[in-house]
């Protein structure tokens, strides 16, 4: 009887704490049935690079000199990404958008010839930001919580 | 997948973050928004990605540190 009447009590509670709680967790899509999951991978590494190093760069943008004094091993890492490398005889790009233009060339040109030897340059290429977004993402939580 | 992880670990950490908190937030939420796509871009959003970091070339977030002044 005793049960029942905590049952009572915790249900409500636990509907309410569910109730505010689930909107915020994050829940994976399921896949349409005609996408290739390494396509989708790959788009959502882009995704995540975009955000992650826009919000990187734009931290250290807004002030440099705080950063290169205080954490210069994360302003290097900013001019690591900034660093010009050409992308064309003509033309130098920053490395972090040269590599995320690389990826969604050699992405493009994978839905347009799904073979193995493009699918292969594909995750070489992928891996290679990914691993970028994933230094990227420490600092993210590093740099956004710095004791000023 | 980390993406899971890190919103977790942002959300912890969101009450202590000082720097760039709405950049912190818009961060948390592309991280979010990214889970739950299901399908390959169409062509057009495909084009819209390449021309949106086309145009990043001269985004100052992107250029380097001026040379220091020589001496």
């Amino acid at each position: 009887m005793k049960s029942f009447k905590l049952a009572g009590l915790l249900l409500p509670l636990l509907a309410a704490v569910a109730f505010i709680a689930l909107p915020l967790l994050p829940g994976c899509a399921t896949l349409d049935p005609n996408a290739d999951p390494f396509v989708v991978r790959t788009e959502q590494v882009q995704k995540q690079a975009d955000a992650t190093f826009d919000f990187l760069l734009g931290v250290d943008n807004a002030d440099r000199g705080f950063w290169r004094t205080n954490a210069p091993a994360f302003h290097n890492f900013c001019e690591y990404l900034r660093t010009p490398i050409p992308v064309s005889p003509t033309h130098n790009s920053p490395r972090i958008l040269a590599i995320e233009r690389n990826v969604q060339d050699l992405k493009v040109q994978y839905k347009d010839n799904r073979s193995a030897g493009n699918s292969n340059l594909l995750y070489q290429i992928s891996s290679e930001l990914r691993l970028l977004v994933l230094q990227g993402n420490s600092w993210s939580n590093i740099v956004s919580t710095p004791n000023r | 997948m980390e993406a899971a992880g890190l919103i977790q670990i942002g959300l912890q950490v969101l009450p202590l973050v000082t720097t760039g908190v709405t950049e912190f937030i818009a961060w948390l939420e592309a991280l979010r928004t990214n889970l739950r796509q299901s399908g390959e871009w169409t062509p057009e959003q495909d084009a819209a990605f390449t021309a949106a970091l086309a145009a990043k070339e001269n985004d100052p977030r992107y250029q380097q540190d001026p040379p220091p002044p020589a001496a």
